[in-house]
Formats: structure tokens, sequence, C-alpha cells
């Protein structure tokens, strides 16, 4: 009879801590390797087709599906998901002990952004006066650009729902 | 009726571009900014907050819906 005797995993302590970050690295990993995989056969695919809404239709599902599981539909917060605070630099633990002003300015650029692309989405001729989509649409017309705009979305959609 | 008039963007393709240029450099000057300073919020911050409000994840979740939808299947590059 060989008995093979394994160590129990720590549950707390800079080991466990250790773990913890590691097995997050690896699923930012394994999440960005799958987006550029998924990004670099979709980026084959024309628009205005079924297969189009279908590759759009299975991350959207998917990403609907995990909103779900978390409790995105009941009232609060939803549950902690991440080590974001424990890989990333110290922060304060939530958004409240930052800086007041902050999010003021992240507002601010946002509205600003808002309102320049309402400004250029209204005047003509398109050619002269390029939105953020017409921008977008000239520089995927390269397969490539494609493909990385293709995994940008998919890695920002996972991030939405599991950060 | 409130009749909205918007002033006319600049008549040169060039001159957008610089416009657009200066927004997106501002954008991420900020956010390497709020990386490098803890005590002002980073885009990642910024989303967290989001998420914290029923109303609020939703229009996230359906915002990146739109943009996937408008980009990839409304797309006519080629």
């Amino acid at each position: 009879v060989v008995c093979v005797r394994t160590r129990a995993a720590p549950q707390s302590g800079p080991e466990a801590y250790g773990a913890r970050v590691a097995g997050r690295w690896t699923r930012v990993f394994a999440a960005v390797a799958a987006a550029l995989a998924y990004g670099a056969v979709a980026a084959r695919i024309d628009p205005y087709t079924s297969l189009a809404r279908l590759a759009v239709a299975v991350p959207v599902a998917s990403a609907v599906g995990v909103a779900v599981h978390d409790g995105w539909h009941r009232r609060g917060p939803v549950r902690a998901r991440s080590l974001g605070s424990e890989v990333g630099r110290a922060r304060p633990a939530d958004g409240r002990a930052h800086r007041p002003g902050g999010l003021f300015v992240w507002a601010s650029l946002f509205t600003g952004l808002a309102a320049w692309q309402l400004v250029v989405f209204t005047s003509s001729p398109r050619e002269d006066n390029p939105t953020f989509s017409s921008l977008t649409i000239e520089a995927m017309a390269h397969g490539p650009v494609r493909a990385g705009a293709w995994a940008a979305w998919l890695v920002l959609g996972w991030y939405v729902v599991r950060r | 009726v409130i009749d909205l008039v918007l002033p006319d963007a600049p008549a040169s393709r060039a001159a957008n571009l610089v416009v657009w240029s200066v927004v997106a450099a501002t954008l991420v000057g900020w956010q390497v900014a709020a990386l490098l300073t803890p005590s002002l919020p980073s885009l990642a911050d910024v989303v967290r907050r989001l998420r914290d409000r029923r109303p609020t994840r939703s229009a996230l979740l359906i915002g990146w819906a739109w943009l996937g939808w408008h980009t990839f299947v409304q797309g006519s590059w080629g």
C-alpha cells in the first residue's frame, strides 16, 4: 500500500495570500488568452451577418449569466470576487476614501467626451467630422486591429462582471 | 419646446483629429495620474462605484453589450 501525504493548503497567513494572488493572476492570463483566441477567430466574421450577431450574443449572454449568478439583479453591492486591492497598489477599501474631487474629474472628462461626440455627430460631412465610431471603423479595416478590438471588448466585459 | 443649438465642429478633419487626440490624451493622462496617486480614484474605482448600485451596474452591462453590437455587428469596415 502506497500512502501519499499531501500538505493541506494554508487557509490564512502570507502563504495563503500568495496563493490567492497567484491564482488571480492565473485567471487574468487565462481570460486574456481566451479573449485573444476568440478575437482572432471573430475578426474574420463580416458585420451585418447572423454569424456576427451570434459572435456578439454569446459573450453577452455569458456575461448576463455570470451577473445574474452573482446577484446583480438584487439591491445593494454585489459580492466581492476579486483580490483587486491585494494585487494592485494599496488603495482605500472603497471609493469614498478617495479625494472627493477625483470622481468629479472623471465625470467631467466623460461629460466632455460625450459633448464632443455630440458636436461632431451633428456636423457634416462625416469625412471631415469623424465621430468615435467612424474613427473606430476606419481603424478596423485592418484585421489585426479588429482582432485586438474584439479581445479588448471581451476583456472589458470580463472585467465588468468579474472584477 | 427646447431648441438645442450645438456649436459646429471645426471645418477641417485635421483640427477634429487634434481635438480627439487631446480628449484621448487627457483621459489617459488622468488615469496614469490616478494610478500613481493612491488618493485619486482610477477608472477601476469608478467602475467599482458604478457596480455598487443596481441601476448603474445594469447600465454598465447594457453599455458594454451595446458597444459590442454597435462595433462588430453594425460596423461597416473594409
